[in-house]
């Protein structure tokens, strides 16, 4: 009866219908709320991006400010020098292989220690393993005192810069006193009673009317009232301490250090002539020692050509050092360069910080493929077995079972594969009927195969998934036309049904990738967390090299690094990049279903 | 109930040959004890209500129901050339080459309209281009749409209108050399124009094939059609020569549903 009368009363005039809140009536209530629920999402996601980038944005800057210095404090100079000492050095450990090598091939034929004593031992034997080694004293020590040279002006220049900033503090700090009332803050008061201490030890200033310091600073610290007094001895003590500071300032002319750095190149020349001289002499006498087996001559033949090598190079060596020069422009492009070809991830070192992007790339690519190269044919194998052969019954056990298989928490997957996967490899690796295997036995046990399984663990769920909807998605009568031509089932499924669906096939690949790069506790925990690019002349070798990821370094570093430093934006550029690899992911995945993806006519 | 035969149509050898078929769909039965004869190179239409089992009807002679999980023959037989196509030794792939079959919706898959025809002689194996070619152009030909898309051949199928879509996949379905030719009301999802054509074609493959028709436009029937069949709910009620079901039928009910007065 009652909702009669309501239409009744309704039918003469259309009016609006019956608001609840605000004016508004249900239906618009329910989209305001939809609509600030969506726009708060973007709003968060919007904000996330906008501080990533914020973050990220001062490294250019920072590590362009930093290689500045590394060049102006001669630093880069000494890198030069550096590597000839290294490639030396590296020529030394390879000597130091043969001769491992050697001793080994005596132990074979079965000689006693004593008798494999008596040979490496032997006066020429000991005269060439040992004189190559000892014949690099000079070069070692020169490029040491360089380097100390040009770390040292380094380090004095980061200091002065630090305690410019307290300083500055200082500064900032008595303009406030001066010009607040005397009602002081509790920090101000802290202060205050600590200074009051030590200036009661030192004794060089006090009160006009000598007051006990010590006292006082006891009062002051309990809630003193403080006075006119006070804040003058304050100010007092600031600039005492300012002056202090300033003291400790000693200027760093680059150009003075750098030209000690860069001095004594003739002196230089002729160490690496000396040096030459003396190792050719070595290797000459080596010729009277009788290392029995054809293998090992074979390397010492190798070793002989590499040192002559690294002779040659002595001229382009010297020629790089000459024409160095402290004061030439570093571009912010050089910066930018630095990062994203960068070789090196060095952080905290005593020399120069390194952030380079490439070994963290490269490893999360390379981890990527490996789980994608195992996950594309599982995920998309079981989606076209499910969709297309299975049985009912099978088909309801295996696909919520796959799918649950994302529903384990990454660190579980991680956790196993290091406990379980990676000790497995490294045991089935050193069996003896696998030796075959040109890069067995494993010397890590976590490395960039163990991780690339377990993320290809975690991309099946998400590629059969993608996959079983797309295959789904094919309209029945396909096949059913397929089917009535007198095709298979299976030329039907080969010949129509994937061909169709290959575009959700497709993104389902690339959504497993964007899932797969990623993925952050599975690759810190099993991909061996080396930073090192990984070596890709060693053909297969280089799936089973520890290597690290970006997500890894993130997750590693990001706990330790002082807010606002480059080390702390280094980090945020490579979420940046990160951010941008998902974003090209997805987009293309994107467009690909867009492109490809138009069944119907 | 079921009368066979008429004297006005000349009469020919059966090629499918149906007796007391029950059919059903898990416990729902669909087909109800249904016999008849199907004769080479006629148009045999199948025609009745929403859900009387002509579709089903039809899908029983290539198996098509098959691919439904519940479906299921509960008892008699069908023969083509004298073979009982349910016996587990007959192949399925086998016997749907040669009752090729025609569906509702135009379904052309979605690659170039060559490759559609291809399809069903790449699926024997056999990929030498001449032939490919040559069967091609022969069953474009005989389903008059040659000269409609002889320069558009790579194009994609999907690009053609409703009509052409659907003689493509007559065109598909001739390319495997069917004897019998099954149409699950080809023509219910075009416009006149597109079903004038489809028809006029039926009558020019009735020299070569046997057609089954399934349609729910009873003029269509009458324009097409050599024998027509009634079906309601499941049964067979008359089966006779076009001519006699809707000028004089035997049976109430198909005179009720001819003369439009329920269905």
């Amino acid at each position: 009866m009652l909702s009669r009368k309501k239409t009744d009363s309704c039918t003469t005039s259309f009016s609006h219908r019956k608001s609840i809140l605000l004016g508004l009536d249900s239906d618009s209530i329910i989209k305001k709320f939809f609509g600030s629920t969506a726009m708060v999402a973007i709003l968060v996601l919007g904000l996330i991006t906008i501080f990533l980038f914020k973050e990220g944005a001062g490294f250019i800057g920072l590590y362009h400010k930093s290689l500045k210095e590394y060049r102006l404090s001669g630093l880069e100079y000494v890198d030069i020098l550096k590597e000839k000492r290294e490639g030396y050095a590296s020529l030394t450990r390879y000597l130091n292989d043969i001769k491992a090598e050697w001793i080994n091939a005596l132990r074979a034929e079965g000689l006693t220690q004593s008798e494999i004593n008596k040979q490496v031992m032997a006066p020429e034997a000991k005269a060439f393993f040992f004189g190559y080694m000892r014949a690099g004293g000079e070069i070692r020590s020169f490029v040491k005192d360089k380097m100390d040279l040009a770390i040292a002006s380094r380090d004095q220049h980061t200091t002065n810069e630090n305690l410019r900033e307290t300083l500055n503090n200082y500064v900032a700090q008595i303009k406030r006193l001066k010009e607040s009332a005397l009602s002081w803050s509790e920090e101000n008061r802290n202060t205050f009673g600590l200074r009051l201490r030590e200036a009661a030890l030192s004794g060089s200033i006090g009160y006009d009317e000598g007051t006990d310091m010590r006292q006082r600073a006891e009062e002051v610290q309990q809630g003193a009232q403080l006075n006119l007094e006070d804040k003058e001895l304050f100010i007092k003590l600031l600039e005492q301490e300012y002056v202090k500071v300033e003291r400790m300032i000693q200027p760093v002319d680059f150009s003075i250090t750098v030209k000690e750095v860069v001095a004594d190149q003739e002196a230089y020349k002729n160490i690496l002539i000396r040096l030459e001289k003396k190792l050719n002499d070595i290797i000459t006498s080596s010729n009277a020692i009788t290392f029995g087996s054809q293998s090992i001559t074979d390397r010492i033949d190798r070793f002989k050509d590499l040192n002559a090598i690294f002779f040659n190079q002595s001229a382009i060596h010297l020629e790089t050092l000459a024409s160095w020069n402290s004061t030439k422009e570093v571009s912010v492009w050089h910066a930018i360069g630095a990062f994203i070809r960068g070789k090196d991830w060095i952080t905290a070192s005593d020399q120069q910080d390194w952030y380079g992007l490439l070994p963290l790339l490269s490893g999360s690519l390379l981890i990527s493929l490996i789980a994608l190269f195992f996950a594309i044919p599982f995920g998309i194998g079981a989606a076209i077995y499910v969709n297309q052969i299975a049985g009912s019954v099978e088909r309801n056990f295996i696909k919520p079972y796959i799918e649950f298989v994302s529903a384990i928490p990454s660190v579980v997957i991680g956790f196993f594969g290091v406990v379980v996967f990676g000790e497995a490899m490294r045991f089935l690796s050193q069996s003896e009927f696998l030796h075959w295997v040109p890069f067995f036995p494993l010397q890590e046990r976590l490395n960039a195969f163990t991780a690339g399984c377990l993320l290809a663990l975690m991309a099946i769920p998400t590629i059969f998934t993608l996959a079983e909807d797309a295959l789904n998605n094919i309209p029945h009568h396909f096949k059913e036309a397929s089917f009535a031509i007198g095709a298979t089932p299976l030329q039907t499924t080969l010949r129509v049904i994937i061909p169709t669906a290959l575009s959700g096939i497709i993104s389902a690949v690339m959504l497993g990738f964007g899932r797969v790069i990623g993925e952050t506790m599975v690759v810190l925990l099993c991909a061996g967390n080396r930073i090192k690019i990984p070596d890709f002349t060693d053909g297969f070798g280089v799936f089973f090299e520890p290597v690290h990821t970006m997500t890894g370094i993130i997750a590693q570093e990001m706990g330790e690094v002082v807010n606002g430093s480059l080390h702390y934006r280094a980090l945020f550029m490579v979420g940046i990049v990160l951010f941008f690899v998902s974003l090209l992911i997805n987009y293309s995945a994107q467009r690909v279903v867009k492109k490809y993806g138009k069944l119907e006519s | 109930m079921v009368t066979k035969t008429n004297s006005s149509l000349k009469e020919c050898t059966p090629i499918i040959e149906v007796s007391e078929l029950d059919f059903a769909y898990g416990s729902t039965q669909a087909l109800f004890n249904v016999s008849m004869d199907i004769y080479e190179k006629q148009v045999t239409a199948f025609i009745g209500p929403s859900g009387c089992g002509k579709s089903t009807f039809l899908r029983c002679f290539n198996r098509m129901n098959d691919l439904i999980e519940v479906a299921h023959t509960k008892g008699g037989n069908i023969k083509i050339n004298g073979v009982d196509i349910n016996k587990p030794d007959v192949d399925v792939i086998e016997l749907r080459k040669h009752v090729g079959m025609v569906f509702q919706k135009s379904n052309p898959f979605p690659k170039s309209i060559y490759d559609n025809i291809a399809y069903g002689l790449r699926i024997q194996g056999i990929k030498k281009k001449e032939i490919l070619d040559q069967v091609v152009e022969e069953c474009l030909r005989s389903a008059a749409l040659w000269d409609e898309v002889k320069d558009r051949l790579q194009e994609s199928a999907l690009g053609m209108s409703g009509g052409q879509q659907q003689r493509l996949c007559i065109a598909r379905a001739l390319a495997v050399k069917p004897r019998i030719l099954l149409m699950d009301e080809p023509c219910s999802a075009l416009d006149p124009v597109a079903t004038a054509k489809v028809e006029e074609l039926i009558h020019e493959l009735k020299k070569n094939y046997t057609i089954v028709i399934v349609t729910h436009n009873m003029q269509q029937a009458a324009r097409v059609s050599d024998r027509t069949a009634f079906f309601y709910l499941g049964k067979l009620i008359e089966y006779d020569a076009t001519d006699t079901i809707f000028m004089n039928p035997n049976n109430e009910q198909t005179e009720a549903y001819v003369s439009g007065r329920f269905g």
